[in-house]
């Protein structure tokens, strides 16, 4: 057996082995809590239906399943059954009242059908630590690593929960996981998280404020106000947006979105793309980095000269399902993808632009499609009425001048047809 | 316009500015989030010859002896736990003043003390090297390393090197074991 030390990440597939993989922390210390957190790819926590622990030892479909014991806990992973956003798995150790290093072992040891596997000592690694990350899966470049941590936090799981993104009650207290009764509901982190948003929206981005209350009104009258989704925004690159650039239009587009991301989402995150001959996976932007985010994307990608929506359309696929090629039966997720796509003019490859939109109709990932300006758009509108498609997928809204659009006007533009998306997706078993 | 460059890519420093003469290379990385012994991260510059290696122990510019012989590098001090916005480090290099039997000016980071402390840069998240002219301040080329690394103690994180006359930037991203000790004996420093 492989014996890791920390620090060290490797390939799955270097190892040998694959999912589903079975997860074993042997420890043999009384009152040591095992739990398996779902993370995204900044160690976010993506909702409590994500944390495998005594109170809820099974995800929602199943990915992750746990049999915790006094002196061992035994976990069972299935990597490829994960929702999009879950990224990183990671299994931690903790304790109320004494360091996690006090166990008499700590051993972390990975496995599956085809191989013996791989362990982890962790407990040399560790000094007074109440709180231990021991060992995380992770996706990098489309594929499953793993990392030996062996950190953590001395302060004990109230330091983790807030390390993931969570927030604890009040100092002191222990952590909302350490309390709960074994027979009551799983910890709550949604609405705390939505809390905690709104305080780092007035501190770090208050011109959002006043956005998400209207974004909050317009998601109430459509029953969407407890509605969770990741959002994505997609721009034009190409050289004819250039005006709406240099005024600040964009940045205030994406400022609008963000603070509907911050309703969908409770990491209150965007993912955003960018397109013009080719499309750009650039990464997220939170409530911290929204000031001045567009100027400093276009710093590291300069406006292009052509549009190619097709390669926009084909760079979410890959993000959120690892593929943009052909898709022969739908696939389920439990969290859904809504895409706000700003384009000033048509695009150069309808074809391909089409066909990328009838095969995500098979995914769970809605499209609005922005027109910005007086263009005539008869692609979009084309795009919208697409037919052979698994379900309809796709609206096409244009504004004119989106800068002075009123904000619930604007929120009920960008929601029309999401509604009744969402409950066909679900009646199509999308979601 | 900033060029963001991939692991192994590289640029035309002159072509890309063709003013630039003072250079600033800033490195950077994450303090470390969770409870125990900081990162010390330390960077240091190789002045080496076309043969890969430095001319004398001199060629060494690290926290210990800031200044090339020539003057044309200078590391600007230590900081010790990667807090703070921006770069963590910063070396300056003078193109002008470069000796010309230098080819190649290579950039590295390594762990203080990384075996006693048990720490490797696959703990290390968020490291960055750029490069912006000293006279301007703008930034014209920058290299994420991601997170690809595992046990390495050292990575050569970029070089500065001459080539038909031009000056260009390399993104290199490549991770030894062994420190700053065995990094400095790769290239011919005498320990």
């Amino acid at each position: 057996m492989t014996q890791l030390s920390a620090g060290e990440k490797r390939k799955l597939s270097d190892l040998g082995l694959s999912s589903p993989l079975t997860v074993t922390v042997e420890h043999g210390l009384s009152g040591l809590d095992i739990s398996a957190f779902g993370l995204t790819a900044e160690r976010k926590m993506v909702g409590d239906d994500y944390i495998a622990f005594y109170n809820n030892p099974r995800t929602p479909q199943g990915e992750i399943t746990a049999q915790l014991g006094d002196a061992q806990a035994t976990f069972s992973v299935d990597l490829g059954k994960l929702p999009a956003n879950v990224e990183r798995v990671m299994f931690t150790a903790t304790h109320d009242s004494q360091a996690v290093a006090s166990a008499p072992q700590l051993k972390v040891s990975l496995g599956s059908l085809q191989s013996g596997g791989v362990s982890f000592d962790v407990k040399s690694s560790l000094k007074a630590e109440k709180a231990a990350m021991l060992l995380e899966l992770y996706k990098h470049s489309g594929e499953w690593r793993l990392g030996a941590v062996g950190q953590g936090f001395g302060g004990g799981l109230g330091d983790l929960i807030v390390y993931f993104g969570g927030e604890v009650e009040a100092p002191g207290v222990a952590a909302p996981a350490a309390q709960a009764a074994p027979s009551g509901p799983p910890i709550s982190l949604k609405k705390q998280a939505q809390v905690r948003l709104d305080k780092q929206i007035a501190a770090q981005a208050p011109q959002l404020v006043s956005l998400v209350k209207q974004a909050e009104v317009s998601l109430r009258k459509r029953g969407l106000d407890e509605h969770t989704a990741r959002v994505a925004l997609v721009l034009d690159i190409s050289a004819s947006m250039s005006p709406l650039y240099r005024s600040g239009v964009v940045q205030r587009v994406a400022e609008k979105t963000l603070a509907l991301a911050s309703r969908f989402d409770d990491d209150g995150r965007m993912d955003v793309f960018l397109f013009g001959l080719r499309a750009h996976d650039v990464g997220e932007i939170g409530i911290e980095g929204v000031t001045g985010a567009i100027d400093n994307l276009l710093k590291k990608h300069p406006l292009e000269g052509g549009t190619m929506y097709a390669q926009a359309v084909q760079s979410l696929r890959k993000h959120y399902f690892g593929s943009a090629g052909p898709r022969n039966s739908p696939l389920r997720q439990p969290t859904p993808i809504y895409v706000i796509f700003i384009t000033d003019g048509e695009t150069f490859d309808k074809k391909e632009s089409e066909a990328q939109v009838r095969e995500a109709s098979q995914e769970p990932i809605f499209w609005k499609f922005v027109g910005v300006g007086k263009e005539k758009f008869e692609f979009l509108q084309k795009l919208d009425d697409l037919t052979g498609r698994f379900i309809d997928n796709a609206d096409f809204v244009q504004i004119e001048n989106i800068d002075t659009t009123q904000g619930d006007q604007l929120y009920e533009m960008l929601l029309q047809e999401y509604d009744s998306y969402l409950e066909n997706a679900k009646r199509q078993g999308l979601l | 316009m900033p060029i963001t460059l991939a692991k192994g890519g590289n640029l035309s420093l002159s072509k890309q500015d063709p003013n630039l003469t003072k250079a600033v290379l800033g490195l950077g990385w994450d303090v470390r989030s969770t409870d125990g012994q900081d990162f010390d991260l330390d960077a240091s510059a190789f002045l080496l010859t076309a043969a890969g290696k430095v001319r004398a122990d001199s060629d060494f510019i690290f926290y210990n002896q800031m200044r090339s012989s020539d003057g044309s590098v200078e590391h600007t001090g230590d900081n010790r736990t990667g807090a703070g916005e921006g770069d963590d480090e910063q070396i300056k290099i003078d193109l002008s003043r470069v000796s010309a039997d230098v080819q190649t000016v290579s950039f590295t980071v390594t762990i203080h003390d990384a075996e006693a402390r048990r720490q490797s840069f696959g703990q290390v998240r968020n490291a960055f090297i750029r490069l912006l002219n000293e006279q301007t301040g703008a930034e014209i080329v920058r290299f994420d390393l991601g997170e690809d690394f595992s046990t390495e103690t050292a990575v050569i994180f970029a070089e500065v090197y001459r080539n038909a006359g031009e000056w260009k930037f390399r993104a290199v991203g490549q991770g030894f074991a062994g420190g700053l000790g065995a990094l400095a004996r790769n290239y011919g420093i005498s320990l």
